[in-house]
């Protein structure tokens, strides 16, 4: 089961188009969107009323917040769902290629950018870290860059951590931010940080780092992957919790 | 016995029969690529008076091995896969590296494709295949990069040798797969879809009531007027880049 999610703030908005049938499939009629937020230390679920048509919900900036996160699922599947723990209530949006919404971000003023998103559901079950290189995506000329970092945890609660950015090769930590669980967190980039050895580090939490450049009235936008799906042959884990640690022992140095 | 099967199914036969016959397809496999294989993306170049495409990678292997003696090569071809120019960069001093391909760099305008293999002249303390999926930016009319991931397996090289495979990406003899890209084309004054043919073999699709062919590692450009997209053929993972444009700004992205 996938999330989908948006975000709002810093003279950006968000639209969200969130299909209602599977890449290799027709439309489901009976299919619904719902939002789900923290309210009193439980999960809420409520159905949502946008606009639609027989093939996609468009869900409009006035109805995305930076902890809303939204599923589509049938009301019957909805009797399913947990208060205390966010967990999958149904498989219509596990499919290969994934099931995606296209999220696109507005400035204001003017501009856009989209890529085609989710969250999948079996990243919301575990703790972590993540690890994205950080110029491959963010451009030193661009008048503004920043980072977009969602994450979705499967208890209903706003806990902060750390994130990082890390210079690989000198080991030294150049800027520490606070974030949130279950929050799309704004994190600006200083462009004398966007130099071709830093590294965003996440410490104790997953998420999706969405990386953002904005130049007179046009923007950049796209994801970067975790280090896993890199690596193709079996030793994947090895590999990649190795990496992981040279990061680890630098934030705990 | 279960594990004898599963064993048997997910070999490079087993594979090839399930996806000969349609039944529980593979849609990727690298069951048959020889260990120590960097895998590429095919990825998209295009030049012409109005774009030019940046090449953002990371450089990996040395940092799941220990291996010093690493290099990158990297090789452009165009539209028709005819090779074009081929590069090596050695002893890269830094992680993320960024090269812009404009006319200058290639010597010609137009479009293709590029794969991205790294290398190593020792053998591996251990052995490792891995893909390094990369950011292509394009800039429309000399404005910001548009920037976009490596979205489909094409070709891999053995990091030790050059033993090139390919046909990651499986297909069926006889059943045809769907795919409708979950996105609507209303709203912009243009958009392109462009196609990487992922197999060493010529290929038809039909994107909705057209019918195109596409021959080995084909780049196609098609200009898409309809609000959907879908794309019918005996490739399992066929997925497109999108290029919308609205009025002097271009919103890439991969389905």
């Amino acid at each position: 089961m996938n999330y989908f999610f948006g975000y709002s703030g810093n003279g950006f908005k968000a639209q969200l188009n969130v299909p209602k049938f599977q890449n290799r499939s027709t439309p489901r009629s009976d299919i619904g969107l719902w939002s789900i937020e923290i309210n009193g230390g439980l999960w809420k679920i409520n159905p949502e009323d946008v606009k639609q048509d027989s093939y996609f919900f468009y869900i409009n900036s006035d109805k995305i917040n930076n902890h809303k996160v939204f599923i589509l699922a049938t009301k019957k599947e909805i009797s399913n769902f947990n208060k205390k723990e966010l967990k999958s209530i149904n498989s219509y949006t596990s499919t290969l290629p994934a099931f995606r919404s296209n999220f696109k971000l507005i400035h204001t003023k003017g501009g856009f950018s989209s890529y085609q998103s989710e969250y999948p559901s079996n990243m919301v079950g575990k703790k972590g870290s993540i690890i994205s290189n950080i110029k491959s995506l963010l451009d030193p000329n661009a008048s503004k860059n920043f980072i977009l970092l969602r994450n979705i945890y499967i208890l209903p609660k706003k806990t902060l951590f750390y994130s990082y950015l890390i210079d690989y090769k000198s080991k030294k930590i150049l800027c520490k931010y606070k974030l949130q669980t279950n929050k799309t967190n704004f994190i600006p980039i200083d462009k004398k940080h966007i130099l071709p050895n830093v590294f965003l580090f996440t410490d104790g939490y997953l998420g999706i780092p969405i990386y953002v450049s904005q130049n007179n009235q046009h923007l950049s936008m796209e994801h970067t992957h975790p280090p896993h799906s890199y690596i193709l042959s079996n030793n994947v884990f090895k590999k990649v919790s190795e990496f992981k640690k040279e990061f680890y022992e630098i934030i705990h140095s | 016995m279960k594990s004898y099967i599963h064993r048997i199914a997910t070999s490079h036969l087993g594979v090839k029969l399930r996806n000969f016959f349609g039944l529980r397809s593979v849609p990727i496999s690298f069951s048959h690529l020889q260990q120590n294989s960097s895998v590429s993306d095919g990825f998209i170049w295009r030049i012409d008076k109005n774009f030019k495409t940046k090449f953002n990678f990371t450089d990996l292997l040395p940092l799941f091995s220990k291996n010093i003696n690493n290099s990158i090569s990297i090789e452009f071809y165009d539209n028709l896969h005819r090779p074009i120019k081929k590069i090596q960069l050695k002893k890269l001093a830094n992680l993320s590296q960024e090269i812009i391909i404009d006319k200058k760099f290639l010597g010609v305008e137009g479009y293709g494709s590029f794969y991205i293999y790294h290398n190593s002249t020792t053998l591996l303390e251990e052995s490792i295949t891995f893909s390094n999926r990369c950011y292509v930016g394009y800039s429309y009319k000399n404005n910001l990069y548009s920037n976009v991931h490596g979205n489909t397996y094409v070709k891999s090289k053995g990091i030790s040798n050059d033993k090139f495979e390919g046909n990651m990406i499986q297909s069926s003899w006889f059943k045809k797969y769907n795919y409708t890209l979950q996105n609507s084309f209303k709203g912009f004054d243009k958009t392109e879809l462009i196609f990487v043919n992922p197999h060493s073999f010529k290929i038809k699709i039909k994107l909705n009531d057209k019918n195109f062919n596409l021959s080995p590692y084909e780049v196609k450009i098609i200009d898409f007027k309809e609000k959907f997209a879908k794309i019918r053929g005996k490739s399992y993972f066929l997925r497109p880049i999108v290029f919308n444009y609205l009025k002097d700004s271009i919103d890439v992205y991969h389905t």
